[in-house]
């Protein structure tokens, strides 16, 4: 999996490309606890790259949206491929997570 | 700190009379199952998706219980779905069940108790020694579901297995049960394994229900 970091204002993106899985959630999970260990607030996650994604891909998701939670931060998702949608979907994890169709909009959602 | 398995079964025990609740049927012997494979996913030694479960990583937890089941789970050489390895695990119920008594006994938890009703009948049950881990696990459940807080991937497995054995509602009020049971319903979706589980639990019910419904009309 690759997860290229960028910036947008105080705004931190991170693009995940290609498998969220049992071996890669360890790497996504580590980046973002690390991001807001150091203090980032507000974090949107482009996942037009990611092609699947598995339980314990979910839970990297889960365990971000509460750190950022507790950290008074902002977590926003958004381009979800249709494989990964549907995941998200049957978990409903649109219920505790703001899902965006664009990275603008995930953008817009982050601000503070 | 305890195994799922050792939490459900605490937290469906009644603790004044020593013995399991009236559940839905099959109800415990799905959550022992869910709950075995639920610690192995927590331990980074099982992935699941929508289609099957897989072993990612061999090495022994160093609990018996969980390390017994990670060996049956490699005996097939391919990956089943999550469903499959429920219904197989919970034709296990009995035994997973004395092997989790006898380590709540043996962690000081609960104590065994042989009574004769009617001199006769021999009665087990197993009062609780220490309630801590119960008024802790009960407490922090509570205060989570009524909170909007989010869970973190242990408490949405405890929420889904207490939620399929419907031992919720007693941490509730009744008007306090009604006004979160939405909440439940969401958190206890949050984890793949957990809505597998639910789903087998439903089924079970179901085919229970027509089959006495069909026997009462004969």
């Amino acid at each position: 999996m690759n997860i290229i970091e960028s910036k947008q204002g105080d705004i931190t993106i991170l693009k995940a490309e290609g498998k969220l899985d049992a071996s890669s959630s360890p790497e996504l999970d580590k980046r973002i606890s690390s991001l807001v260990e150091s203090g980032t607030k507000q974090i949107a996650l482009d996942l037009a790259g990611l092609d699947y994604v598995s339980s314990a891909g979910l839970r990297v998701f889960l365990s971000a949206a509460k750190r950022l939670k507790q950290a008074h931060g902002k977590l926003a998702l958004a381009n979800l491929s249709a494989q990964v949608q549907q995941i998200f979907d049957i978990a409903g994890f649109e219920s505790i997570l703001p899902i965006f169709k664009t990275l603008n909009e995930a953008v817009d959602a982050c601000a503070i | 700190m305890l195994s799922f398995a050792e939490e459900i079964f605490l937290l469906a025990l009644d603790d004044k009379q020593g013995v399991i609740k009236p559940l839905p049927v099959s109800a415990l012997d799905y959550a022992l199952a869910g709950a075995l494979l639920m610690d192995l996913a927590l331990q980074d030694r099982i992935d699941t998706d929508l289609t099957s479960l897989s072993v990612t990583n061999t090495a022994p937890t160093g609990d018996p219980i969980l390390d017994d089941t990670l060996c049956d789970l490699q005996h097939k050489p391919e990956p089943q779905p999550t469903s499959f390895w429920l219904k197989h695990f919970a034709d296990q119920s009995k035994r997973i069940q004395e092997r989790v008594l006898a380590r709540l006994i043996q962690k000081g938890i609960l104590k065994q108790e042989n009574r004769r009703i009617l001199w006769v009948f021999e009665v087990r049950r197993y009062p609780l020694m220490d309630n801590h881990e119960v008024k802790e696990v009960k407490t922090r459940l509570r205060d989570l579901i009524l909170s909007d807080d989010i869970p973190d991937a242990r408490e949405v497995v405890l929420i889904n297995l207490g939620n399929a054995c419907r031992l919720l509602d007693d941490l509730f009020t009744p008007a306090e049960y009604e006004q979160v049971r939405a909440r439940i319903t969401a958190l206890a979706r949050l984890d793949l394994i957990g809505q597998e589980m639910a789903k087998s639990i439903r089924e079970i019910e179901r085919t229970m229900a027509i089959a006495m419904s069909m026997t009462m009309m004969a």
